[in-house]
């Protein structure tokens, strides 16, 4: 059986390629077939779809190869000439690809008036938030004694102690510890003087207060600071785990 | 340094003005009281900025998704509308500019309507929490020191609060160390069914995870058959990780959504295990 479709007048004898009628209109027919000889099998052959312009010489089944080639290359080019990314869904994806700052090494400080307990568990902390997020800085404060662990912007030549006090001067200046409640700077890009001890190519920023109630004095206070290299780092799911980190230290 | 990074300072959207003076210049309030305790600086920084439409829109999904369709239709009918009202003889050739556009903007109004269908059809399936059927509970092996109470209960508040988890069963040397959150009721008295720590053990799927020494994690519940060695679980837990504790405990945590527990939740899981081992190990020493 064969069915075709047109939208002028139907030929009884209909060539197989399309011809030109008046202007450029369009033919759209489909074809089915019943080939089986058998009457309980019911096989339905929907052979091709065509669409055609009816320009001679012109094949129309490669139009969707290059339909996709042209779409595809828009799209390769739409993303590689986005300067700053704007949907957190696509940028969600690109979440381990963190990239080490170039210049900076590695440092890990540790206050030296806290329990040894405390201080296994602050190692621990960090370890696992460098490990399992694309974290490259971290810094957890509790009553004043900081825990520095990463790639941070510190003047070199420092003992330790000194560089424990030195970034808690520069913690002091920027009042961190006054922070009631979590910030979460997805697209940062620098700011004033005193934020100048992250990393360069800082992206994101989160930072987690250890004490909720602020009425309630005895909870230790304190805060947890993460920096990534990559934008839109933190989603959700790794902010609550972040934050279920901190409760650790909330006693 | 400090040069270059100077030139790459963006001043952000809503910066906190008072910040642009030095820190020097800024007066320093001591107050004295009876603690001594110095004034805190308040936090001078950025705060961070509201994506309002972003947060409408991921709130009112359906709505948004379907919102192109009554725009198309609306569109269709005002032209429509339009023409039947403009007095012109209403012939669909395109030989007067009115024409033209009302089929042009009938273009746009049908796209828009076939772009909403297109929303509502490619929506992701979400998979909806099946609520966990039994009773609560919270199980302490007693007479354990305070920092591994407080570190057993912390691991629990971390997995209730950041993943889908609903149970948490922890044994560690042949001990049940805690059992809290939703347990299978059990039919006799009505409470929860205690942790068969000697069955658990023998099963075989406690002695796979001892064997691997790797994490667990059955994705689906319903498809395993070692599902019956693990009867302190409700019984329509959907998804369970096993978590070894070193070589000496596991960690069973139960979650209520299928696929529930994503790669990042496994990695938190596993490094939480390791943290476990080492305090438990500690004070077990054997």
């Amino acid at each position: 059986m064969s069915i075709q479709i047109c939208n002028f007048p139907f030929h009884q004898s209909f060539p197989l390629q399309p011809f030109r009628t008046a202007a450029r209109s369009r033919r759209i027919f489909a074809r089915t077939e019943n080939d089986s000889p058998r009457s309980d099998q019911q096989q339905l052959n929907l052979s091709v779809l065509r669409f055609t312009f009816g320009i001679p010489g012109l094949d129309e089944s490669y139009l969707p190869r290059w339909i996709g080639y042209g779409f595809g290359s828009l799209i390769l080019l739409n993303h590689f000439s986005a300067s700053s990314p704007i949907n957190e869904s696509q940028l969600g994806s690109e979440v381990e690809k963190r990239s080490l700052p170039e210049e900076g090494e590695q440092v890990f400080v540790i206050s030296s008036s806290i329990g040894d307990s405390l201080k296994e568990d602050l190692a621990w902390a960090t370890y696992v938030l460098l490990r399992n997020t694309s974290t490259v800085a971290v810094m957890i404060s509790i009553q004043g004694e900081l825990c520095v662990r990463g790639y941070w912007n510190y003047p070199g030549q420092m003992s330790k102690a000194q560089l424990h006090d030195w970034f808690k001067k520069k913690v002091d200046e920027i009042g961190l510890a006054d922070v009631k409640e979590t910030l979460y700077f997805p697209q940062y890009a620098g700011s004033a003087l005193s934020w100048d001890i992250l990393p360069d190519g800082t992206r994101s920023v989160f930072v987690q207060p250890l004490v909720q109630n602020v009425n309630e004095s005895e909870k230790m206070d304190g805060f947890l600071l993460v920096a990534s290299t990559a934008g839109y780092a933190y989603s959700d799911k790794d902010r609550a785990w972040i934050g279920a980190m901190a409760d650790k230290f909330r006693g | 340094m400090e040069a270059t990074f100077i030139s790459q300072i963006k001043i952000p959207k809503n910066p906190n003005r008072r910040f642009s003076r030095p820190p020097v210049d800024f007066p320093r309030f001591i107050r004295a009281s009876s603690s001594a305790s110095q004034e805190r600086k308040s936090y001078r920084g950025p705060k961070p900025s509201k994506n309002l439409v972003a947060d409408f829109v991921s709130r009112n999904d359906d709505s948004v998704r379907s919102l192109p369709i009554y725009v198309g239709g609306a569109s269709l009918l005002a032209v429509l509308f339009n023409r039947a009202v403009s007095g012109i003889a209403p012939v669909a050739d395109a030989s007067s500019s009115q024409s033209r556009a009302d089929l042009l903007a009938l273009g746009l109004a049908v796209t828009n309507l076939l772009t909403g269908l297109v929303w509502l059809s490619i929506r992701p399936k979400t998979i909806t929490p099946v609520e966990p059927e039994g009773v609560d509970c919270k199980v302490l092996e007693s007479n354990l020191p305070a920092s591994i109470l407080s570190e057993l209960l912390w691991a629990w508040e971390s997995l209730k609060v950041a993943t889908c988890c609903k149970s948490l069963v922890i044994v560690y040397n042949g001990i049940c160390l805690i059992q809290i959150g939703m347990a299978a009721e059990s039919p006799e008295d009505k409470k929860a069914v205690i942790v068969n720590t000697d069955k658990m053990m023998n099963g075989s799927v406690y002695r796979g995870v001892m064997k691997s020494k790797a994490q667990s994690y059955l994705a689906n519940l319903s498809l395993y058959p070692g599902r019956s060695e693990l009867p302190f679980l409700p019984p329509n837990t959907q998804a369970v990780i096993l978590q070894p504790l070193g070589d000496k405990g596991v960690a069973v945590i139960g979650g209520n959504t299928i696929r529930g527990f994503t790669s990042s939740d496994q990695a938190w899981i596993s490094s939480i295990g390791e943290k476990l081992d080492a305090t438990l190990g500690r004070c077990f020493i054997d």
